[in-house]
Order: C-alpha cells, then structure tokens, then sequence
C-alpha cells in the first residue's frame, strides 16, 4: 500500500465525514485525503447506479462489498453517513469522524444552488448520473433533497449525539463543524500538523 | 471503571453554560470526584490565585486517575490540565441562551448574598456593563469568538490527538447525551 501514514496526523488515518446533504462532506473529504495521503472514497459514488439506482436500497449486499473493498487498507478518507450499514463495516476501525453542521438556513441555498449548477452543467456524477433540478424544489416530493435536508436534520442530530456517547464508538474522535470558516481553520490546522516542515506542538505531548 | 468519555473530564463553555451543574451529574454517574475550577481560583476580596501557585494545583489536579473539571482558564489549563484529559466537552451554548442565564444567576446570587467557593460575593450591577470585558455580559460575548477559534485549533492540534472532544449545541443535546452516559453507567453490562 502506497498510502504511508503520515506521522503527525492529528486526526488519525481512518476518517469518515458526516453530516446533512451539502454540508461540504466531499470537499472536506478529498483536502484532507490531499493532506494525508489518503485515498478519497466517496460513498454516493459508491451507492448510485445509472438511473439514480441506489445500491444501498436495492442491493445492499453489493453496496457493502464495494464499501469494504474500498476502506480495506489502513488510511482512507469516507465522505458521506449511510451509518445503519457503515457501522458494522468499518466504524470500529475509525479513528476519526468529522461531523459537519452548518445551519439549515446555510445548507439549503447551497442545495439549490449545486442542483441548480449541476444541472446546467450537465456534469456526469461519479460517472453515472446527470442531476435532477426541478424535483429538488417540489419540498413535498420524495426525490426532493430540500425535502430530504429539512427532514432528516433532527433524526441524524439525536443519532450522532447518541454514538458520541455509545461505549462502542468510544475509540472514535467526533469534530463537529458547525461553519464553513471552522471548516477551513480546521484544514489549515491539519495541514499544517503533516506538513514536513511543521512546528513542534508548543504544549506538552499528551500522556 | 470504564466509560465512554474515560475518566479524566474537562468542561468548557461560556459562563453560565451549565459547567458545573454537569460537572456533577457526570461525576456522580461516573464515581469521580468533580472540580469546579471557580473555587480552586478565587481568594477572598475577588483576588485570583497568582500562577505559581494556580498551576501546580492544577498539575496536583490533573495528576489524579479520574476527576471531572469544570472550568475554562484555557491558557493555564491548556498546558497543566487539558494533556490528561481523556475527553473535553465543550457546551458551545447560544448567547440567547446563556446571556438570560447569567442575569438571572447574577441577580439571585447577588439577593441572596450567598457566598460563592466559600470566598466572595455576587456582585450584580457590575455584570451588566456589556461593554466591559470584566463584567459576565461582556466576557460572555467577547470570549465567544475567542473560545470557538482556539476550540476548533486545538482539535487539530496533534498535541491533543487522543483527546475526545464532545461539543454539545443546545440544552436539549447536553440532556440527551447526559442522560445516555448515565444510562450507560447503569446497565448491567
């Protein structure tokens, strides 16, 4: 394996990122994959078929053997929850999860507003799927992602809060994020731990 | 025993957070004796402890194998608290939430004359001058940005690698996840 833990990495080497849709988990995800040296694994790209199929749904089993095909080495950098199928695969090998929770008032323009570009642009995500914009806005429907952030937000909060004090998860170190500027302080502060030329903490070396 | 925030706590947030109060829930679930930080500092007369006495009880302090602390004085904590700390909870509270909690403290332990750590008394009047760092109002706002900064710094600090971080956001979080380490505490398990 070619990713060599980089030795000062203060988040560990086996990070997932969490947090409501368009939060920011995948760009998080590949800077400090960049950071660490880490491979980027992306679990939307993992789980969408073409036709917006999602494996998670209709075929769990090969959704979790791509998932643990991907996070089998010893440094990866996971963006996105799927946690009722993530935590029996890889949770127990976490060092850390990155919980991002900006407000819903900063989330929601920013689903608006990625649909809106990527369904101009016609990008091709993860080399399967064109986006949908028109079915975000209708907030009633059940393929809408405004519909999806707004309802989801609270069910995911009280389940995150129950793993941080879940004796299983207790080897795993939740950051939660609740801006896009504590984001970026955030990266800088990784970046600048791995980096060759880092400084000495000036604190005492825990423990 | 063994839990899973560990058995070296600290507490952190805005004044009137709820620092102590969770102090103790936590140390009586956990069977760890809790520390408010206030009383280890403040003399009579509002006079602080000068530092070459301050830090070596709060190295005496860490030196212990379990403790719940509450309290930030985060630049003397940092360096002689914070490196045995398993986990640190940060109760990262609204202002619309705290700014009532400290007027209505001031003013019930002002009225009571109640005294605080076995040292001074409320002063009420003085807390209210927004514009003066030194009064609670002032120092609740004014170390908001500061404490978010150096929180999110140190949580990328290697220095504090192992350490948990648990940042809570509202009463509602800090009951929900109180009550799951006290629950944890007494199952059988």
């Amino acid at each position: 394996m070619s990713h060599a833990a980089p030795p000062r990495s203060p988040i560990g080497t086996r990070i997932a990122i969490i947090g409501n849709t368009s939060a920011g988990k995948s760009t998080l995800a590949a800077r400090l994959a960049r950071a660490l040296d880490a491979p980027f694994v992306e679990l939307d790209a993992l789980n969408f078929e073409p036709g917006w199929r999602a494996l998670a749904e209709h075929d769990p089993h090969e959704f979790v053997r791509r998932v643990r095909e991907a996070t089998q080495g010893d440094a990866w950098v996971v963006a996105g929850g799927y946690q009722s199928l993530t935590q029996d695969l890889y949770w127990d090998r976490l060092h850390t999860v990155i919980w991002l929770d900006p407000p819903l008032q900063r989330v929601l323009p920013r689903v608006l507003s990625r649909s809106w570009r990527r369904w101009r642009s016609k990008e091709l995500l993860w080399g399967t799927n064109y986006e949908r914009f028109w079915p975000q806005l209708r907030f009633w429907g059940p393929d809408s992602l405004l519909w999806y952030a707004v309802t989801t937000q609270r069910r995911k909060h009280d389940a995150t809060i129950a793993a941080m004090a879940d004796p299983r998860w207790s080897h795993i170190r939740f950051l939660r994020l609740t801006s896009f500027a504590e984001v970026d302080a955030f990266v800088a502060g990784v970046e600048r731990s791995v980096a060759p030329r880092a400084a000495a903490p000036t604190t005492e070396e825990a423990r | 025993m063994t839990s899973t925030i560990g058995t070296r706590i600290v507490l952190v947030g805005p004044t009137s957070s709820g620092k102590t109060t969770l102090a103790d829930r936590l140390g009586t679930a956990l069977g760890l004796p809790s520390t408010d930080l206030d009383a280890l500092y403040w003399k009579p007369g509002w006079v602080g402890a000068e530092d070459d006495e301050w830090h070596p009880r709060l190295r005496a302090l860490a030196a212990g194998e379990g403790w719940v602390v509450a309290g930030n004085y985060i630049r003397h904590t940092m360096p002689n608290l914070w490196p045995r700390a398993e986990t640190i909870v940060w109760l990262d509270l609204p202002l619309r939430v705290v700014l009532p909690r400290v007027l209505r403290r001031s003013w019930r332990r002002s009225r009571s004359r109640e005294l605080l750590w076995g040292t001074n008394v409320e002063r009420f009047w003085p807390q209210l001058k927004f514009w003066d760092p030194k009064s609670l109002v002032g120092y609740a706002i004014q170390t908001r940005v500061r404490m978010r900064n150096h929180m999110v710094a140190t949580m990328a600090n290697p220095a504090f690698a192992r350490v948990r971080f648990v940042r809570l956001r509202s009463p509602a979080e800090i009951e929900a996840f109180t009550r799951a380490i006290e629950g944890a505490c007494h199952s059988p398990s």
